[in-house]
């Protein structure tokens, strides 16, 4: 009785100091890098540089004229551009089943949000003091300004939440904008400009650059097959059931292309 | 009897090769996809890695990942003309128009856009169209079919074969018009005409003859996104008109409505199932009514450039005949039912983006058809029913050897049983073989 007792007693002081030590290991844990920083982005107080880690818990934050790239283990990506304060408030990731669940906080400023492989099979998710987005294969951007967040999708799928509303968005350009008690949707003209990376006009080497031939659908050969719409990969699909000609009273069928 | 069995060994041997065929190519492209992240996370800032991780990530269509790292290259090097056009064309082909166009505006701004005058001039006409609203596509295709069809009658009966050589055309196209709501509803009108030459028993006599198979349809469709029920639902309703002409004075016209649903468990299958109702009132030598469709067809992409698909479909008429059925009747009732499956393959993409996709597939029918012999044949006392069994398979490859045009050229086998006819229509059996090429301008 005695042993068990002392065995007990062992065993609650092991979880309890499990308890105590595992969320620290945990944030300890390096779930991204900072690929890509413009003076400045910083942690903390001190600035980062291109080539940080980022861990669980850490809270980011650019300033004015600061914007960076944060690649996480699943291939998503925050694009954090001007006043941004974006908070790791979850990463769980399973790179055998490429699933696992995301949650992060957007607090102010300007980010676009690239989804990795959990936004196409897990849980991911993006909060602001306003609203609460859900992600699916795409991209987002987000602005939060004042007492409001705009969410405008750029590619995929978006829920927006707000409190007990809710409404998924399919068509990129549209905005879900919110104060935290209203939830409206509706398309906003040159929205997301403060986005896009403007040509450094008459620096820098001209012209050329990358090239991406080896990717059909980057490429100037891009073919219809290469859409990709609601966050579905593009294509090639196969053609099954196009060819179906039953009812032919004449039999057989035919070769000219329905295919 | 030995040829057949000896196809049938052929064509087994050549769908269970296909799995090990798709299977070594994905597993490969995977590691490589692999090794491409982690050499563009851990040598952060080298040009090389980034940009073979942008190549790796659009052929995966893994867009998120090639557009955030295209951003990336972009970030450090703003004056960079291919990124900036690959961006504004993956953002194209996500339908985000306006990053596209912004993009697209940025490019003219930097120093050595003219030498891409041209492809900027075209993408922004198809970003400007999407902005507003409107899609247009448009094909116009043309070439050359080869057939060989071998028909025997009854068990021993003499053998007909017949050999066409013919041309073919067709020219189709859809207009789709966005509504610009959140849940992408669109109003679709769609098109396409067909003709070519076909060799079959139009007479029913037993004697294979060449005929002009001309066909179209045209279609005008509301699709509505219902992403509130399920994220990707989507329900297409519409209406349709469609002609084909089968030889021997038979043709069909048909006018109806079909709706369609939608949905795509996960970002890389899609589930559609489809109903209509058809009119075939207008219809010469079918002796059916109206007609009712019905089908399903999955669609699974199980790697990159990698789809595997199947569809099961079926139909059921409802006819009239001017010659009374052994019981009496005048009525009858035709049905059939479809399965078929097939796998589709990026073959290669050669330097300049230009794709070769293939797809080999297989199909099976079962029906249960007006006999027309005992319908049409003064010898004949009754009308009657036959059963029809055919199967099919193909092989088809698409070559793109300019930006707008597509080399195409395929292969096909198939094999066609008609039984349970009575006096004076005979049972027969027969066999095709197809051959096709031809090449397609893509007006897009």
């Amino acid at each position: 009785m005695h042993a068990a007792t002392t065995i007990r007693g062992f065993a609650i002081a092991a979880l309890v100091t499990a308890g105590a030590v595992l969320p620290q290991a945990a944030q300890a844990e390096g779930v991204g890098t900072l690929t890509a920083e413009k003076a400045t982005i910083s942690r903390g107080g001190s600035r980062m540089a291109a080539g940080s880690a980022v861990s669980l818990g850490d809270r980011l934050a650019s300033n004015a004229s600061g914007s960076g790239v944060i690649v996480f283990e699943d291939e998503s990506s925050a694009r954090m551009g001007p006043n941004a304060v974006l908070t790791i408030d979850e990463f769980v990731y399973d790179p055998a089943r490429r699933n696992g669940k995301i949650r992060l906080r957007q607090t102010s400023g300007l980010a676009r949000i690239y989804g990795g492989q959990i936004s196409k099979r897990g849980s991911s998710e993006v909060r602001t003091p306003h609203i609460v987005l859900g992600v699916r294969g795409g991209i987002v951007d987000l602005a939060v300004i004042g007492n409001q967040s705009i969410a405008t999708l750029r590619g995929g799928l978006m829920v927006c939440k707000v409190g007990k509303k809710k409404r998924t968005v399919t068509k990129p350009g549209m905005s879900c904008i919110s104060d935290g008690q209203t939830l409206e949707i509706r398309h906003i003209a040159n929205n997301g400009r403060q986005m896009v990376t403007p040509a450094n006009q008459g620096q820098g080497a001209p012209g050329g650059g990358g090239n991406y031939g080896g990717a059909h659908c980057a490429s100037a050969a891009a073919t219809a097959m290469c859409n990709s719409r609601d966050g579905g990969l593009p294509r090639p699909g196969t053609h099954t059931g196009n060819g179906t000609d039953m009812g032919n009273p004449s039999g057989g069928y035919d070769d000219y292309p329905k295919r | 009897m030995k040829r057949i069995n000896r196809f049938r060994h052929l064509s087994r041997f050549a769908l269970a090769a296909i799995p090990a065929m798709v299977a070594l190519p994905a597993l490969a492209d995977s590691i490589s996809y692999h090794n491409a992240f982690e050499r563009r996370v851990s040598e952060t800032g080298d040009r090389a890695s980034l940009d073979n991780f942008v190549v790796e990530a659009a052929r995966r269509g893994q867009y998120d990942q090639a557009l955030s790292t295209l951003e990336e290259i972009i970030f450090r090097t703003p004056n960079d003309l291919g990124a900036r056009l690959a961006l504004a064309r993956i953002y194209y082909q996500i339908a985000d128009y306006d990053t596209a166009a912004a993009h697209l505006e940025q490019a003219l701004l930097t120093p050595g856009w003219e030498d891409f005058a041209k492809e900027i001039e075209e993408l922004k006409a198809r970003v400007e169209r999407g902005q507003r609203g409107l899609e247009i596509r448009m094909a116009v295709s043309a070439g050359g079919a080869y057939e060989n069809t071998t028909q025997k009658i009854g068990l021993s009966g003499p053998n007909d074969s017949e050999e066409l050589t013919s041309p073919y055309g067709s020219i189709e196209g859809v207009i789709i018009r966005d509504l610009q709501t959140a849940t992408r509803d669109e109003i679709r009108f769609g098109g396409a005409l067909l003709y070519g030459r076909s060799l079959g028993d139009p007479d029913f006599i037993g004697s294979l003859s060449a005929f002009d198979a001309k066909a179209g349809h045209f279609n005008i469709t509301f699709s509505k996104g219902l992403p509130d029920i399920i994220d990707t639902l989507r329900l297409d309703v519409g209406g349709y008109g469609r002609f084909q002409t089968y030889g021997g004075g038979r043709d069909l016209q048909e006018y109806g409505a079909e709706t369609v649903v939608s949905v795509q468990p996960t970002v890389e299958s899609q589930i559609k199932a489809n109903l209509g109702y058809g009119w075939l009132g207008n219809s010469h030598g079918l002796y059916s009514d109206r007609r009712m469709r019905a089908g399903l067809t999955g669609d699974l992409r199980i790697a990159p450039g990698v789809a595997v698909g199947a569809h099961v479909s079926g139909y059921y008429d409802w006819g009239t005949t001017p010659r009374a059925f052994t019981d009496g009747s005048f009525d009858f009732n035709a049905h059939g039912v479809e399965v078929g499956a097939s796998v589709s393959h990026l073959l290669h993409v050669f330097a300049d983006g230009r794709s070769w996709v293939h797809e080999a597939g297989v199909r099976y029918s079962r029906e249960r058809i007006l006999d027309y012999t005992s319908v049409t044949s003064l010898g004949s006392p009754n009308a009657d029913l036959a059963d029809r069994e055919a199967w099919e398979i193909f092989w088809d490859h698409t070559v793109q050897i300019a930006t707008h045009v597509e080399l195409g050229f395929g292969v096909s086998y198939g094999e066609e049983k008609l039984t349970d006819t009575v006096f004076p229509s005979v049972d027969r059996s027969g066999e095709t073989w197809g051959a096709r090429a031809g090449l397609t301008y893509r007006f897009n």
